[in-house]
């Protein structure tokens, strides 16, 4: 909302005189100021009005709120003394309308009336300004005093009006345009005998319009329930003042009062026939029992400890009285206020701690002393937050990023993956409303995006990309169902330059992954299993190398998968790099190993050095290291502290593996036991993988 | 060997010796001079052409000569050892201004740092984090905060749907909701930091989806009092020594709502674009939790009160890392991540 700060003043002129003081005042009592400009026409306020106050929406609410602080109160401006009307009250047919009543007036001929400069600016500042002085004084009151009004031309009404809800298949011609609008059934309506003349507390239809040859006026004053208005409003999609201060709750006892005061401003601005009638009819509504009058208990006790200081119950009750509570004392306990909530704040004052906050606001939040309770001990980090913390500190050492991706993307981009068809990963959590199609599907992955990014940097010039990220996935089980889990993903291409002028640097492939994901489980005091092929594996392994990938398992069970792209998904963004590596990782698994660590006694570091063999042997495809070396670990009459592959040589269908062994070493072992160890060992790998083509090189 | 010889020969052998330059060469003239056919050899072997105190003075001489020879031989062996070991730093100079072969580290998202520093500061306090569901339902994300269908509030918070009931959370409040509703009516001290989403356009300063963190304590005997030393102690942690002030808010979760605000401290409260001329910035919405909120999950207003406060953590991060825009910080622009990595947060 605009305001006029020279007009606002006029309603409140306790206002500091100073621009950034008044803007300060204001602030302060909840009014943000969100734009101080000057105009020719003097200064003009951008208003941020909280989202409660429909009261606020208007000068005299303003300066009501202000009242409050300055303990100065704000009554009512001039109304028009207004007789019964002798035709019928409209009729209302539905409980959505809380309260309807019309005033009747007649312009007077000819065009010697206007409206003040400083109202007229003042509607132009929210372009409620229309040059129809009928209109123009139904708005004033709207910005005055808060309640909104709706003129028609009373001679092109056709029988009485009604207040009803819409039916199937009826339209408009509303005032902001030309064509007839399909007004939804339900909607709250004032219609005459030919239709619909208004959405109720929306906008008006061209058929009743006030036009310049208007002279007979009905001033329509009503209060809707909001609910009923803010529906209205959202399905003809307009965002009308009347409606903005409807669905905040307007004030019944304002309901008169507004068309009174249109009648007093027309007649005051001279438009007013000298035989105009100056007349009320207000129809009968179903009692509704949140306008009910209420008091709320205020126990001045429980206030003071609230905001830690000593309120003057005198002051509480004047500076409530100014903002148009009715407060007495309790006729029982002393110490204890009764304040009776006005109609302007029926719709959000229920309780004490509402008339806490017209108190914190009226002496200023600021005012009150800040009291750091007792916060016991801190709180140790939890196992996830450990876990995550110990993850982060592996991948940001090993030159990784932290990056954040949307929860979402489109199904063209989607389709960039070649995700084959019958794949769980073609089912997506959808969005129905998303007004852009770039969020219409909740992720299932975390690749689409990482190869994004990989793009992204790649047509800048980087030639090395490391870059996780922890995030959620969201699995479609069914149309009404779906599963999110939470999943670390990390991808990493191009080459290390690192100390390439001194022969270091390097690239990426499998096994640097593989040693950086080991160090992740190492650090949460877990393993990882890798496994080429698994029971239930991820979708994300078909778009995965088929040989250079594995999945992860953390105790027996899928945790996730790691190794390289496949060649034809990499190519759909046309990446620089030949190689990609991912991994994507329910990182979750690896919070039970973390939480459940426990301190165990450390053995003493061998005295002695360990004795190390190596032994090599051919090892077919689709035959792994470890397979072999669990033979050697199981078999060995030595007792062995660890088994390692330390080469591999490959030359056309040789593939040589050595394999260096260590063995404990108490001193007392001879080179003969060693020996003879190596030599059964070996023997037994031979025996045990002869048939599958082992041989020793 | 006559005496002018002997004296001859001392005076060539300082004269050779100091001429070298390589140790191998100073090793033959060593072998020339003190060797086993070396020349001061063959003049000891001439003491014994003279006889009496002649052959006592010529002895005497051959020794001074050899201690000579000796002298200088090590003198020269020290001097060209030192000029070795100059020669030699002189060629293994490296040059420390090129680059280091250590891989370099990473660095965390700065909006995960920032997130870190806050959950760092609340968990002294005794906050514990907890987690929520970023596909959420309407009842933890609005019913259940007191904002019932058609409350002008979820015009506020446009709302990604999946269906009736679900939908992306638009705050992380909703956590809030969740962990009180398994609290079963006791104390509670929570913070939450994560994703939410606004089904809004995309421009410089908005995005579809940024971060947000919620603080809140329910307990018996909270006040007003307690909420804003809590929120003073936060603010100051985050932000330093400056002013700080609450202005009225409206929040359908919180009654009283307040926004807290920092002095601006590009300005220091003078007015600048980045605090639009009002010399405040605001950090953090915040309140008392509603008795509303309060009641639907079992808890007797009249005996727990409690505070909650959240700020958004997106723009936190564009305040403390000085950045205008909001949206290049969550394009995975390896560059820009690499670059805010270590700079100091300034705290607009």
């Amino acid at each position: 909302m605009r305001v006029s700060l020279s007009l606002l003043r006029h309603y409140r002129p306790q206002l500091p005189a100073s621009t950034r003081s008044a803007c300060e005042v204001l602030e302060d009592v909840g009014i943000e100021v969100k734009r101080l400009q000057e105009t020719p026409r003097g200064e003009v306020l951008t208003l941020e009005l909280l989202a409660n106050r429909g009261d606020h929406h208007c000068y005299a609410g303003i300066a009501r709120e202000l009242g409050g602080r300055f303990e100065v109160p704000t009554p009512l401006p001039p109304q028009a003394t207004l007789t019964a009307d002798e035709a019928p009250a409209p009729v209302v047919d539905t409980p959505t309308c809380l309260a309807f009543g019309v005033a009747r007036c007649t312009l007077a001929d000819g065009d010697g009336s206007r409206l003040p400069e400083e109202w007229a600016e003042a509607l132009r500042l929210n372009d409620e300004y229309t040059g129809l002085l009928a209109v123009d004084a139904g708005n004033t009151v709207g910005r005055e005093i808060g309640q909104p009004l709706h003129v028609y031309d009373a001679d092109r009404l056709v029988g009485p009006l009604r207040v009803r809800l819409s039916e199937e298949g009826e339209t408009a011609r509303l005032l902001d345009g030309d064509e007839p609008v399909p007004i939804p059934a339900g909607l709250t309506v004032v219609a005459d005998d030919e239709g619909i003349v208004a959405v109720a507390g929306v906008m008006g239809t061209r058929r009743a319009a006030v036009t310049d040859s208007t002279r007979h006026l009905l001033v329509e004053s009503a209060l809707f329930d909001p609910v009923a208005v803010r529906r209205a409003a959202r399905a003809l999609q307009r965002q009308t003042a009347a409606a903005t201060r409807f669905e905040r709750g307007a004030d019944p006892t304002l309901v008169r009062v507004g068309a009174a005061r249109a009648v007093a401003l027309l007649d005051e601005w001279g438009a007013l026939a000298p035989d105009s009638p100056r007349t009320w009819a207000e129809s009968a509504c179903p009692p509704d029992a949140r306008l009910a009058p209420r008091e709320i208990r205020l126990d001045l006790d429980s206030l003071d400890t609230y905001y830690a200081v000593p309120f003057d119950p005198a002051a509480v009750e004047r500076r409530l009285t100014c903002l148009g509570f009715s407060v007495r004392k309790d006729d029982e306990e002393d110490r204890v206020l009764r304040a009776g909530v006005p109609g302007h704040r029926l719709w959000d004052v229920f309780n004490p701690e509402c008339l806490y906050e017209e108190i914190g606001r009226m002496w200023s939040f600021d005012s009150f002393p800040a009291v750091l309770p007792e916060a016991g001990g801190g709180k140790a980090p939890t196992p996830r937050q450990r876990t995550r913390v110990a993850l982060e500190q592996v991948l940001v050492g090993y030159g990784f990023f932290e990056v954040v991706t949307d929860g979402f993307y489109s199904r063209t981009a989607h389709e960039r993956l070649g995700v084959p068809a019958g794949s769980s990963l073609t089912r997506h959590v959808e969005l129905r409303n998303a007004i852009d199609r770039n969020f219409s599907l909740l992720k299932n992955n975390a690749l689409l995006q990482g190869l994004d990014i990989a793009d992204y940097n790649q047509r800048r010039s980087l030639t090395c990309g490391k870059y996780f990220e922890f995030t959620h996935l969201f699995e479609a089980v069914d149309t009404d169902d779906h599963r999110e889990r939470p999943v670390l993903w990390g991808m990493l291409w191009g080459e290390e330059t690192y100390g390439a002028w001194q022969g270091g640097g390097q690239g990426f492939d499998f096994w640097y992954l593989k040693g950086v994901l080991e160090e992740m489980a190492h650090a949460c005091g877990s393993r990882f299993a890798f496994a080429r092929t698994v029971d239930e594996p991820s979708p994300v392994a078909e778009l995965m190398h088929p040989t250079r990938s594995a999945h992860l398992l953390v105790d027996g069970r899928v945790a996730g998968l790691c190794g390289e792209v496949h060649p034809s998904v990499t190519a759909n963004w046309k990446l620089r790099t030949d190689r990609v590596l991912y991994f994507e990782l329910d990182w979750t698994a690896l919070i039970a190993a973390f939480g459940t660590a426990t301190a165990e006694p450390v053995d003493d570091m061998p005295e002695h050095p360990l004795l190390r063999r190596d032994v090599a042997f051919h090892l077919p495809v689709g035959l792994t290291a470890d397979e072999v070396r669990e033979e050697m670990e199981a078999v060995s009459p030595l007792e062995l502290a660890w088994s390692r592959v330390t080469d591999l040589y490959e030359n056309g269908d040789v593939r040589a593996h050595t394999f260096e062994l260590a063995f404990e070493n108490d001193n007392t072992i001879t080179a003969e036991q060693v020996n003879g160890a190596m030599s059964a060992i070996t023997s037994h790998v031979l025996d045990a993988f002869r048939k599958r083509g082992v041989y020793q090189r | 060997m006559e005496v002018s010889e002997l004296e001859n020969m001392a005076r060539s052998a300082a004269e050779e010796i100091a001429a070298l330059s390589d140790a191998g060469e100073l090793e033959q003239h060593r072998v020339k001079w003190l060797g086993g056919k070396g020349l001061v050899r063959r003049a000891r072997a001439s003491i014994k052409q003279y006889e009496g105190d002649e052959r006592v003075e010529f002895a005497r001489r051959v020794n001074r000569v050899a201690e000579d020879v000796t002298r200088v031989l090590e003198a020269a062996a020290e001097r060209i050892a030192a000029e070795a070991t100059a020669r030699r730093i002189a060629e293994d100079w490296i040059d420390p201004s090129l680059p280091s072969t250590a891989p370099r580290r990473g660095a965390l998202h700065p909006v995960r740092v920032v997130e870190l520093r806050c959950v760092e500061i609340m968990g002294r306090l005794g906050f514990e984090q907890a987690e929520g569901p970023e596909v959420e339902t309407s009842y933890f994300n609005f019913d259940a905060l007191n904002i019932p269908r058609d409350h002008p509030a979820r015009d506020m918070q446009d709302t990604f749907w999946v269906d009736e009931q679900r939908l992306l959370r638009t705050h992380t409040t909703s956590v809030q909701a969740r962990v009180l509703a398994r609290a079963g009516g006791k104390p509670v001290k929570v913070v939450v930091a994560g994703r939410v989403y606004r089904n809004e356009a995309v421009d410089a300063t908005h995005l579809a989806m940024f971060h947000q963190l919620d603080g809140f304590w329910v307990d018996r005997g909270l006040t007003f009092a307690h909420f804003k030393g809590v929120a003073i102690h936060l603010a100051r942690e985050l932000y330093g020594e400056r002013r700080v002030r609450l202005k009225p808010k409206s929040y359908p979760y919180t009654e009283p709502s307040v926004g807290i605000d920092v002095e601006c401290g590009l300005c220091g409260g003078g007015g600048c674009p980045a605090c639009h001329d009002s010399g405040w910035v605001t950090i953090m919405g915040a309140g008392m939790v509603h008795r509303n909120v309060l009641q639907e999950f079992g808890y007797d207003p009249d005996e727990f009160s409690g505070f909650a406060f959240g700020w958004g953590l997106s723009r936190m991060t564009t305040q403390m890392y000085g950045l205008s825009k909001l949206r290049p910080i969550y394009r995975g622009d390896l560059r820009l991540l690499r670059a805010l990595d270590g700079r100091p947060a300034l705290c607009v």
